[in-house]
């Protein structure tokens, strides 16, 4: 399927279970409609962490092949990773003001997660300074694995610290009134970003293709005019 | 107090109005960085070795 078709489709699906969330989903006992958050949180939590596991995969394939297409991925996943990450900690902090009665705290859940957005979009910053595409790629490579420590600090930060945020969720921990429109959505999230990680990384491609990349260095370096000091 | 939570349409449609904006916005940014990398930019067809193929052409 076209990486356009896969967009099309996962913006559709993510409207429709919205909507199905939002106007047809049964509301809470105790959280009354204020719980409807959930819909779009819980998809945008689980693929912005699976999407900063993909760009710690990529990291650790470039290191061991070499390969700049896995830079490519690795800079496609890890931008795509990083706006939902960040689309996470505001979603967060709305629902926290209703529930929790404060935009933000310092639990450990929320904490982790805003370590782990600025720890990435820190990567993405320095690959930006960085000209030379294969130092981009074991700089960004490296800082990636280290940076990807945080990833199962922020799925399992509920678990081992006491924190006011709730147990991950999941179809198993969801009433089956809640739970489809929920899948919908998480579903829809994994096929939107799958097109775009597509576009994105044969853009990243592409563009490094164009620009100022060395030739491997065995290959025979062509003669210019001037080596000889001849002015033609 | 029952610790139910009453009301919070509002708070539920900021989250939804502000997700849509980034989702709809990072969409709309990826095809249009695509687009861009794909038109020839100006410098490419002044570059010294598009005008060397010219010469070699004409």
């Amino acid at each position: 399927m076209k990486p356009k078709t896969l967009v099309a489709l996962g913006g559709t699906l993510l409207i429709a279970g919205s909507f199905w969330g939002l106007l047809f989903a049964p509301a809470e006992i105790f959280m009354g409609d204020v719980y409807r958050i959930f819909y779009i949180h819980v998809p945008t939590a689980w693929i912005g962490l699976l999407l900063l596991t993909a760009a710690f995969i990529c990291a650790l394939m470039y290191l061991l092949k070499g390969n700049l297409l896995w830079d490519d991925r690795l800079e496609a996943t890890m931008e795509a990773g990083v706006v939902l990450s960040a689309l996470l900690t505001i979603q967060g902090s709305i629902w926290a003001r209703p529930t929790w009665g404060v935009w933000w705290n310092w639990d450990p859940r929320l904490t982790t997660t805003a370590i782990l957005v600025f720890a990435f979009a820190g990567i993405l910053a320095l690959r930006t300074s960085l000209k030379e595409p294969r130092r981009r790629a074991m700089v960004s490579s490296v800082a990636t694995i280290v940076a990807a420590a945080d990833v199962p600090l922020v799925y399992f930060s509920v678990r081992f610290w006491n924190s006011l945020h709730q147990i991950q969720s999941s179809p198993e921990t969801v009433s089956a009134a809640f739970v489809w429109p929920l899948r919908v959505n998480a579903i829809a999230v994994l096929i939107l970003m799958a097109g775009l990680i597509s576009i994105r990384a044969e853009t990243v491609a592409r563009l490094r293709e164009a620009g100022a990349e060395p030739p491997p260095l065995d290959a025979p370096q062509p003669l210019s005019a001037n080596t000889f000091g001849v002015n033609r | 107090m029952t610790g139910e939570i009453v009301g919070g349409w509002e708070y539920v449609i900021a989250a939804y109005v502000i997700s849509a904006l980034v989702y709809g916005g990072y969409a709309y940014s990826v095809i249009r960085r695509d687009n861009a990398s794909r038109s020839p930019s100006p410098s490419a067809s002044a570059s010294p070795s598009a005008s060397a193929s010219k010469e070699k052409k004409s």
